[in-house]
């Protein structure tokens, strides 16, 4: 069994193998936090450029592939918060006229509408358990916040996110019960 | 009632399924940091390797004490005399640290540190070997006059003068 090597920090190979570890599940995190794989696209680039100017800093105390996370998740927080503003200010030029339909809209699944729905923080959370498998430990360590605020972020999703999906989800897992069906007199 | 761990079962699935659709993962030679690494954008200097354990007043102080440092002291740091290139290093620096920033940290002293450690030294040797910062400078540091410790009545606008006992 192939043993993997430590990151180096400072060393481009190593920055260019965390970059293939990491560059998939970064970017299916973004594209669900944001609004489209384009913009998810520019942003993931976007932060491996940011943490390859910091990699000589990085400290291997860390684990990289969290430090990498971290850095990606602050930039399409940030990313996040442009969106809305460009759409507030959409909404104000529009002054009451209906948007204009937004290709991609019709190409997102339910449960992708309503993470983006979510606050970018509870979508986090949500995008770091149940896709990428990490702990409440490993989440509070990528997003440095106490576990106790991964717990409550967590709980917080899933009860939105049960609440508005569960009918879907019954009906996909075939877990609903069935109607009852009045009896014919 | 909606069973928990069915639903989180299902979440599971169906992010597995966006993920899935995500596209191709490009290769490193084709990623940005790949680009501007080889043109030279990214080359580090020794201001660009700083790392460490300063706060963020620690790094603006940093900035402000290298900023008064003398040519020598520039000239070891950005390996160029002229202010110009050494106060964009600093700000470019201090940039770098500030986009290295994440999730909830605050600060960028933690970045910046390191070229406190490393850089700190050099600059504060040779700035003391200029004798920029004594008080009692040679004669030939003052070939005009009578060089003297105490501050002259403009140096104070607003207060009058102490006489030093």
């Amino acid at each position: 069994m192939e043993i993997e090597q430590p990151y180096r920090p400072g060393d481009k190979e190593d920055f260019d193998r965390l970059y293939r570890a990491t560059y998939q599940r970064i970017f299916a995190t973004l594209m669900i936090i944001l609004k489209s794989p384009a913009a998810a696209e520019d942003a993931t680039q976007d932060a491996y450029l940011r943490a390859f100017k910091a990699w000589r800093t990085w400290k291997q105390e860390a684990p990289a592939e969290a430090w990498v996370f971290r850095i990606a998740l602050n930039v399409a927080f940030s990313q996040r918060r442009r969106e809305r503003l460009f759409e507030i200010g959409a909404i104000l030029r529009r002054l009451g006229r209906p948007a204009e339909p937004d290709p991609t809209e019709s190409m997102q699944s339910d449960l992708v509408r309503e993470l983006r729905a979510l606050p970018p923080k509870q979508a986090t959370a949500i995008v770091l358990r149940h896709l990428h498998g990490f702990t409440n430990r490993e989440i509070a360590a990528v997003l440095k916040i106490p576990e106790r605020t991964v717990a409550s972020r967590l709980a917080a999703a899933r009860a939105r996110l049960q609440n508005r999906l569960g009918d879907r989800q019954q009906l996909e897992m075939g877990t609903s019960q069935p109607h009852p069906v009045p009896l014919e007199e | 009632m909606v069973n928990g761990d069915g639903f989180e079962r299902w979440l599971e699935q169906e992010l597995q399924q966006t993920a899935r659709e995500g596209g191709p993962s490009p290769a490193p030679s084709q990623a940005g940091y790949h680009a501007a690494h080889i043109q030279g954008g990214l080359h580090m200097s020794g201001l660009a390797t700083a790392a460490g354990v300063i706060s963020a007043k620690g790094a603006v102080g940093l900035v402000v004490a290298v900023l008064a440092a003398g040519a020598a002291g520039e000239a070891v740091v950005t390996g160029s005399v002229n202010p110009s290139n050494w106060g964009q290093q600093v700000v470019v620096q201090v940039q770098t640290c500030k986009d290295a920033l994440t999730g909830d940290e605050h600060g960028i002293g933690d970045c910046v540190s390191t070229f406190a450690k490393q850089n700190g030294p050099a600059v504060s040797g040779d700035h003391r070997a200029s004798g920029a910062r004594t008080n009692h400078p040679s004669a030939t540091d003052h070939p005009g006059g009578q060089p003297t410790g105490l501050p002259n009545a403009t140096s104070h606008p607003t207060s009058p003068p102490t006489t030093r006992p």
